[in-house]
């Protein structure tokens, strides 16, 4: 009895032996072709079972290549003849499945093969080839594709068929034996009209005898050949034409259909097309962003910005070319280039310049995104994109300032304070209170580019933190924004009892802070800094005074100058060579 | 999944050297039907084709080339052919196959003399004659060639029905006009709003491309037949022809082949949408005729745009719907916005 082939969903048992035929086959070489067929079967159905990147696969490959090659190298050529529902070899049954369903015969069967041979030399890749073919059930389109022309396609060299394809003519095809024939056959009164009349001239006149057109052809070299010798390209044309065809089979070629979705785009009023253009075009997108050519895929959003700023666009129109874009940054496209930026090096400028034409509602996807990335370089384009698109629209960020990751939450922070909006300050005030230091020294960044007294009232808290860092890079800031409001703490700071005691990384900040702020008022202050006689310890005092004369000197003022001229002549000689070190600084600068 | 195919580069060394030694021994033996033996020229394509047979066995150290199906093998890997050298290829392709004869292997120890002898068996054998190989065979025997063999051309089924040119007529013929009746019935099921069989069209193509693989003549004479009628579809078909046999001279694959055919085929498919009063009328269209006239492309391309899933096929006749009235400067119909590369379906 022949094996049956059923689909299951158990996992496949690769020890186990090809099922035994009923009685007791002698003939070697039938038993080796139910055993290659049985190998065959297998492979088959493994290949059906397991995704196409599970490893056991070549195991299954390999061994029926092993008996392929067994095989033909002792039959020189298999060739298995398709029934219906069965599988033979040389008039041998060696396979049966009536289930239409799942059986293999049959899945062969309906698309009109009728034998397939293999013959000796068979590769691997053949192998792989006809598995990859014979593993597809479902899977295939059949209106558009069949097992033929997949097998067809491949362009096998040791692997051929022989098909009908009888069944495809719902309507049998009459074929003429003469012109006349043929012309009493027409039916059909359609196209007809000559365009190319405006190109080259028909002549209609002339009498067409299609036995003398077949008899002809075989005698002597075919026209086409006698032509060849007209024009002989040149190396260079051989090669372009070589380069030419070698683009057009390349599988990236399907993009040229762009070009032609755009000039559509340019003339079609019909709302139907237009919108069959406008979806056609963003299944390009979809594949630029799969293959990871952000910039093809800029360009393209480009090309749509262009349409919507030139173009006289009615209403519908407008909607279906901005649809393009919306959907350039909907949920499916932001996880598809996380997907890449995780498997691939893309170039992150490319990446960050299609993100930057994305609209509001790619927000959303990106933060999710964000939260998702790993890769650090990846995440700060992210965020600088987000800082351009979340223009005018904080609120999409602010309810991620409260998510349990850390880093989304810095990222957030970061993304705020880059849209520069006062409204976004209390959700940093908030932030200051995490308990990651990290995302409360980026509050303090962003509070100082955002400025203004709520900022103020941050980094004045700042200011007193327990980590040296924050409360230097508050005071940083503080100094940055160059007012009173900001300058008072800052002096308050460096009044207070211990100050002298702190690191001197914190107290340079400080006297940094308050000459970047620039202000007169602290003159009278950093004047007795400078003059004051000792700080704790001789080689502190000297440090101090050098930070406060730099202070003096980035204040720049006439009257900050002149405290420094003064200093100048000090009988202090620490006092002295601050004041001509700020003011050699400051001729230098 | 890891492609297991070997890689198509043109210039490497095996396609090089099997392509130099056809050059010069397919020279040789188109000279021998011309020339006798003791003609200078016999004697110098000798010489010469000797000299790159040494020069391969020294450096591979075995030449032996088979032809399989479509292909030749240069010591067992596939040769793959340049637009140039397609000529060349495939008349030496051609010479073997009527004589049947499928494989050639050299080895060490031939001179000159031995190799116009070999030259002489071979333009001689009777065409069409399966046992020729076993009558070069005795013959080299009997003249004490031991540096030459050759082997027997191995048909396969499916070609079977080319070897008899009464039957590729007939199969030819049954292409040609199953095709028209093909894109009638497209044209059809487009009016009638059917989805299209691009299944039956595919099919047809690769047999259309198998013919022409073969022998292109035959095929290539029916396209003569042109637009003897008003209302017939053959300017179709015989674009899609012409544009196989083009397509295979410059080098373009098999399954891309198959694709430029189907291109062709429905490369005017946006006339089935031009007012039947335009279409059919007799006298001198007005501008504004024309202008609809001239829209075919845009509208071709829009209707393939709408009947097929976006991919390598659709683009190509998306492609040939919308650029077969432009030429390569882009003048022609219909006109730019932008400038575009033309492709060269």
């Amino acid at each position: 009895m022949a094996e049956e082939f059923q689909v299951d969903k158990k996992p496949i048992d690769l020890g186990s032996e090809p099922p035994s035929a009923e009685g007791v086959e002698k003939d070697e070489e039938i038993l080796l072709a139910r055993d290659l067929t049985s190998a065959l079967v297998k492979a088959i159905k493994a290949f059906r079972f397991y995704p196409s990147d599970n490893p056991s696969l070549v195991g299954f490959r390999e061994q029926l290549l092993k008996k392929f090659q067994f095989f033909l190298n002792k039959y020189h050529s298999f060739i298995l003849q398709v029934g219906e529902y069965d599988l033979s070899y040389k008039g041998k049954v060696l396979y049966e499945n009536r289930d239409i369903k799942t059986s293999l015969a049959f899945f062969l069967y309906k698309d009109g093969l009728r034998e397939i041979r293999f013959v000796e030399g068979l590769e691997e890749w053949e192998v792989q080839g006809i598995l990859d073919i014979l593993k597809q059930t479902d899977s295939i389109n059949q209106l558009e594709d069949d097992v033929v022309t997949m097998i067809w396609e491949k362009d096998f060299i040791h692997i051929n068929y022989l098909a009908t394809d009888e069944f495809l003519e719902e309507i049998p095809i009459a074929i003429p034996d003469n012109i006349d024939q043929f012309r009493k056959n027409l039916v059909f009164k359609p196209i007809g009209h000559e365009v190319e009349v405006d190109l080259f001239k028909e002549d209609s006149e002339e009498e067409v005898n299609l036995e003398q057109i077949l008899s002809g052809e075989k005698q002597g070299l075919p026209p086409v050949v006698t032509d060849r010798s007209l024009y002989a390209l040149t190396p260079d044309e051989v090669e372009g034409l070589r380069r030419d065809v070698e683009a057009e089979i390349d599988p990236t070629s399907v993009f040229g259909a762009l070009d032609i979705l755009f000039e559509i785009l340019a003339v079609e009023k019909e709302q139907e097309i237009f919108q069959d253009a406008v979806n056609t075009i963003i299944k390009i997108l979809d594949a630029y962003l799969t293959i990871g050519e952000f910039s093809k895929a800029t360009d393209l959003l480009k090309r749509v910005n262009i349409i919507l700023k030139t173009y006289d666009l009615m209403d519908w129109q407008l909607d279906c070319i901005r649809r393009i874009i919306l959907e350039a940054g909907d949920e499916v496209r932001i996880e598809r280039i996380g997907k890449i930026l995780e498997r691939e090096e893309v170039r992150l400028e490319d990446v960050n310049a299609y993100l930057l034409l994305l609209q509001k509602n790619s927000i959303k996807p990106l933060i999710t995104l964000l939260g998702e990335l790993k890769n650090s370089k990846a995440r700060r384009v992210f965020c600088d994109a987000l800082s351009e698109i979340g223009k005018g629209a904080i609120e999409l960020f602010t309810p991620f300032i409260d998510d349990r990751r850390w880093y989304l939450v810095r990222n957030i922070v970061y993304i705020l304070g880059r849209i520069g909006k006062e409204q976004a300050l209390p959700y940093l005030q908030k932030a200051f209170n995490h308990e990651e230091v990290r995302v409360k020294r980026e509050v303090v960044q962003s509070a100082g580019l955002i400025g203004g007294s709520k900022a103020i009232g941050i980094l004045v808290k700042a200011l007193r933190d327990n980590d040296l860092r924050i409360r230097c890079m508050a005071a940083i800031n503080l100094g940055k924004m160059g007012n009173k409001a900001a300058l008072i703490p800052l002096l308050e700071v460096i009044q207070s009892k211990d100050f002298h005691k702190k690191e001197r990384v914190e107290v340079k900040a400080f006297f940094n802070a308050i000459g970047m702020a620039g202000s007169n008022e602290a003159i009278p202050i950093l004047q007795q800094f400078l003059e004051r006689k000792s700080w704790f310890s001789r080689g502190r005092t000297e440090e101090i005074r050098m930070e406060v004369a730099n202070a003096l000197a980035q204040i720049g003022t006439s009257e900050a100058k002149a405290i420094l001229e003064e200093g100048k002549n000090s009988k202090e000689e620490s006092i002295r060579e601050a004041c001509m070190k700020a003011l050699k600084g400051l001729l230098t600068k | 999944m890891v492609e297991l195919k070997p890689p198509t580069d043109h210039e490497h060394l095996p396609t090089k050297l099997g392509i130099e030694l056809i050059a010069k021994f397919y020279r040789l033996l188109k000279a021998a039907s011309l020339y006798d033996r003791k003609n200078i020229i016999i004697d110098r394509l000798a010489q010469e084709c000797l000299q790159v047979v040494q020069g391969i066995l020294q450096s591979e150290g075995s030449l032996f080339l088979k032809i399989v199906r479509d292909n030749i093998f240069f010591n067992n890997i596939r040769i793959t052919v340049r637009p140039d050298q397609y000529v060349l290829f495939k008349g030496f392709w051609q010479e073997m196959r009527k004589r049947w004869i499928g494989d050639i292997e050299f080895s060490p120890g031939l001179d000159v003399e031995q190799l116009k002898t070999i030259i002489y068996l071979l333009s001689g054998l009777e065409e069409n004659n399966e046992s020729n190989y076993l009558y070069m065979k005795r013959q080299l025997e009997n003249r004490g060639i031991h540096s030459f063999d050759v082997g027997k051309l191995e048909f396969y089924k499916d070609e079977e029905i080319y070897i008899d040119s009464e039957d590729q007529k007939r199969f030819s013929k049954e292409v040609y006009f199953k095709s028209i009746g093909l894109v009638k019935e497209m044209v059809e099921s487009i009016r009638q709003q059917k989805a299209l069989n691009i299944r039956k069209a595919k099919r047809l193509m690769q047999n259309a491309v198998n013919l022409i693989l073969q022998d292109e003549s035959t095929l290539l004479g029916l396209a003569n037949i042109k637009n003897y009628d008003e209302y017939t579809f053959n300017h179709s078909v015989n674009v899609a022809i012409y544009a196989i046999a083009l397509g295979q001279r410059i080098g373009i694959p098999k399954k891309d082949l198959s694709h430029l055919g189907l291109a062709g085929l429905f490369h005017d498919i946006g006339k089935t949408q031009i007012p039947k009063e335009i279409i059919n009328k007799s006298e001198k269209l007005t501008p504004e005729e024309w202008a609809v006239m001239r829209a075919h492309p845009v509208v071709g391309a829009e209707m393939i745009l709408r009947m097929k899933e976006w991919g390598g096929l659709s683009t190509r006749m998306i492609d040939a719907a919308f650029e077969h009235h432009l030429k390569y400067d882009l003048s022609g119909y219909p006109k730019l916005t932008r400038k575009k590369r033309i492709s060269l379906i």
